[in-house]
């Protein structure tokens, strides 16, 4: 709540001119929307490019965000959302995206075929997770990249908390139907 | 028959919480490059913003209004006593 508050009047001093108010939004977010834009394109450069843009967006539309209790952050992913869609639209790239940078392993001591092992595995449910609608993508990373609460993806998604919950056990079994896909279609080349 | 579904089902469910762990440990916040993140903070700070001033059709249209109703208002004066 108090985040709320905070954002409310940082937003009115940034809508007043006052840059170094955004600034600070910008380093509350940055990291936020840089995660799920990274996650949606599997791509660094790609993040960064669509992170300036949601930004610079922001900044130039600054005075038309209306707070209608819908917290700063769901704006920001709204953007971010809109961008990807065209993003992959514009490229077509949306059946298969190839990750340049692998995700980073927590373990920085693993043997080279455990490493590699590793990356195959993450390679293949990022596979399976970026073959599902974007909305659902959304949900899948906002719940683990970002922690959030099924109630705090509702006010960003527009969805109720219910709505949420029902949502993300239909998600999982489509990740489930679309890891076994991925494996039947890559058992006859073993 | 029963015995079957639900087995099914607990392999479902037992799938469902590997599948969680497994995309909470995969799917983790990476840190993006500081020099971007600094690189964008300064160029939004330090943004100059522009206004476009919108065109005021209002004012044009009375402008023409009173042109036009002048410039007929001369036209009748001229017919008639002239």
């Amino acid at each position: 709540m108090t985040e709320l508050i905070e954002d409310a009047e940082l937003i009115k001093r940034a809508a007043e001119g006052d840059n170094d108010s955004f600034g600070v939004l910008y380093e509350r977010y940055v990291r936020r929307i840089y995660n799920y834009i990274y996650y949606r394109t599997g791509n660094m450069n790609e993040a960064e490019d669509l992170t300036a843009r949601v930004f610079h967006r922001s900044f130039r539309h600054i005075q038309k965000y209306d707070d209608r209790g819908v917290p700063f952050s769901a704006w920001l992913y709204r953007i971010a959302h809109n961008l990807v869609a065209n993003w992959y639209r514009d490229r077509s790239r949306k059946k298969e995206v190839i990750l340049e940078e692998n995700i980073p392993s927590k373990f920085h001591y693993d043997f080279p075929e455990k490493a590699l092992e590793k990356n195959q595995e993450n390679e293949r449910l990022l596979k399976a997770l970026r073959r599902l609608p974007a909305e659902r993508q959304q949900l899948i990373i906002l719940k683990f990249v970002e922690g959030m609460s099924n109630a705090e993806i509702g006010i960003i998604m527009r969805r109720s908390e219910g709505a949420i919950k029902s949502l993300y056990h239909r998600t999982l079994e489509a990740v489930r139907k679309e890891v076994e896909k991925i494996d039947h279609q890559e058992l006859p080349k073993k | 028959m029963n015995k079957i579904l639900i087995g099914e089902k607990l392999n479902t469910q037992t799938f469902s919480m590997n599948l969680e762990s497994e995309l909470s440990q995969r799917l983790r916040p990476i840190q993006p490059r500081s020099e971007f993140i600094h690189q964008l903070q300064s160029n939004l700070t330090n943004a100059k913003r522009i206004h476009v001033e919108e065109r005021n059709y209002g004012l044009a249209l009375v402008s023409i209004s009173v042109g036009l109703f002048f410039g007929a208002l001369s036209l009748w004066f001229l017919r008639r006593f002239i």
